[in-house]
């Protein structure tokens, strides 16, 4: 057996020791073989004086404390392979996982920021229509309020024109004044009712709307609050699991923090759950009642009520004819006056 | 010699060896050789133990031929260990003399 063999293997027997000690020792023995070889004495003997190397190697291991048989039953090579390979495999592991779970916290934010993004669209959709709608019945209610008092002009001129009129061509006009009148004010009156239901709608839906306002606010703030509360017992859950395994007496403390953890998480997603529950009924609510309901009617009412102005306008121009006509028939009447006289 | 008598006194020797003088690995395995028939390879180890126990100091000193070497001192706490140790085997070795002078009245 030459030098470095035997200092191979007493190495590899003393694998357990630190680094620093192992090449003390090593080095001690090589400085010994060296002096010997210089002496005089074969390497093979001066190796052999040692004695068997695994008896050497256990003698020196009970100098530090060691049991021998953990140098030789673990053989040097295991220990380091084990810790580099399996600390690189583990890192790798440590660090797919990491990967993962950070794409699926990325995925998950995304997606609720996804679904805030949608809800805000959909809310400022909703407040889009809703101003749309109330602005939309204003502007009819204004175009039906000109239109009316337009027509009210035109029916006060022909009463003016027909005031004169005696005969019964001018009752006749005068009728039919009464007509336009009539109808002028009929125009009005549902200008009037129109505006009033409109406006009654408008607060109506003004109502509804800040009243489903409060109530996701509500839920919202509910959501919120048991959230927090379940985050608190999930920390206290944590706290007090660690100092019950320290051998505290917190079996209760424990239970009851798991406890308030799961309740206040599922109340959570419950409050949660019915906010976007109820706007989702209130979206299809809408849609519904768009689809069908009283806007429809609205917009029907809106249609009957503008043939009724143009009719009127329409009106106006016989009426202004009848006024031009009135003073042609107030002329036979100025000349037979002077006949008479 | 028996082997267990050995390595009782191998400490005590060794020791005893470096409170004399400041020794390095070779020398002292020569040294503890002329008083007891000991395996070189037992000597190292039992230089490390007394060096991380506190009872040696080392140091490299350079040699004429090859590398440095490295010497061991004995400590003030060695050499309490030393006097502690003598004097165990002064009465251990009287307590066994005095035995084996009791037992010639039975021959």
């Amino acid at each position: 057996m030459s030098k470095e063999t035997f200092l191979k293997e007493l190495q590899q027997h003393l694998a357990v020791l630190e680094d620093q000690e192992q090449q003390d020792i090593l080095q001690e023995y090589s400085q010994h073989l060296d002096i010997k070889i210089q002496n005089g004495q074969k390497e093979e003997d001066a190796i052999r004086d040692f004695g068997p190397v695994k008896e050497l190697a256990a003698e020196i291991l009970e100098a530090y404390h060691v049991k021998p048989e953990f140098g030789e039953g673990r053989g040097g090579k295991r220990l380091p392979g084990l810790g580099s390979v399996n600390l690189k495999e583990g890192e790798r592991k440590l660090r797919l996982l990491g990967t993962s779970l950070r794409k699926k916290l990325a995925a998950f934010f995304r997606k609720i920021g996804k679904f805030f993004r949608k809800a805000g669209r959909g809310i400022r959709a909703l407040c889009r229509r809703f101003l749309k709608l109330f602005r939309r019945r204003e502007e009819v209610n204004k175009d039906d309020r000109v239109e009316g008092t337009a027509a009210g002009n035109a029916a006060a001129c022909a009463d003016a024109g027909g005031s004169g009129a005696r005969d019964d061509k001018g009752g006749r006009k005068m009728e039919m004044v009464y007509e336009g009148r009539t109808a002028g004010g009929r125009s009005f009156g549902m200008v009037l009712s129109g505006f009033c239901k409109g406006a009654v709608h408008g607060t109506g839906a003004l109502i509804f709307w800040c009243l489903r306002m409060l109530w996701n606010a509500f839920w919202l703030l509910m959501t919120v609050f048991a959230g927090c509360t379940a985050l608190l017992a999930l920390f206290g859950f944590g706290t007090f699991l660690v100092l019950m395994l320290q051998a505290y007496p917190l079996k209760g403390g424990v239970l009851v923090c798991l406890g308030g953890f799961l309740a206040g998480g599922s109340l959570a997603c419950l409050c949660f759950s019915l906010t976007r529950w109820k706007r989702q009924k209130e979206e299809e609510k809408y849609q519904a009642e768009k689809a069908s309901g009283r806007e429809t009617e609205w917009e029907a009412d809106l249609e009957a009520e503008v043939p009724e102005a143009e009719d009127l306008e329409a009106e106006a121009p016989e009426m202004e004819s009848l006024a031009a006509e009135a003073p042609e028939t107030e002329n036979p009447e100025t000349e037979e006056q002077e006949v008479e006289r | 010699m028996n082997p267990q008598f050995k390595k009782g006194v191998l400490e005590l020797i060794v020791l005893e060896c470096v409170r004399r003088k400041d020794r390095y690995g070779y020398e002292l395995v020569e040294e503890v050789s002329r008083v007891i028939d000991v395996n070189e390879g037992t000597i190292y180890p039992l230089l490390k133990r007394l060096t991380n126990e506190h009872y040696f100091e080392t140091y490299l000193r350079e040699s004429s031929e090859g590398p440095p070497r490295k010497y061991y001192h004995l400590t003030a706490a060695g050499i309490l260990y030393r006097d502690s140790l003598a004097e165990e085997w002064e009465e251990f070795q009287h307590q066994v003399s005095r035995f084996l002078e009791e037992g010639k009245e039975y021959e």
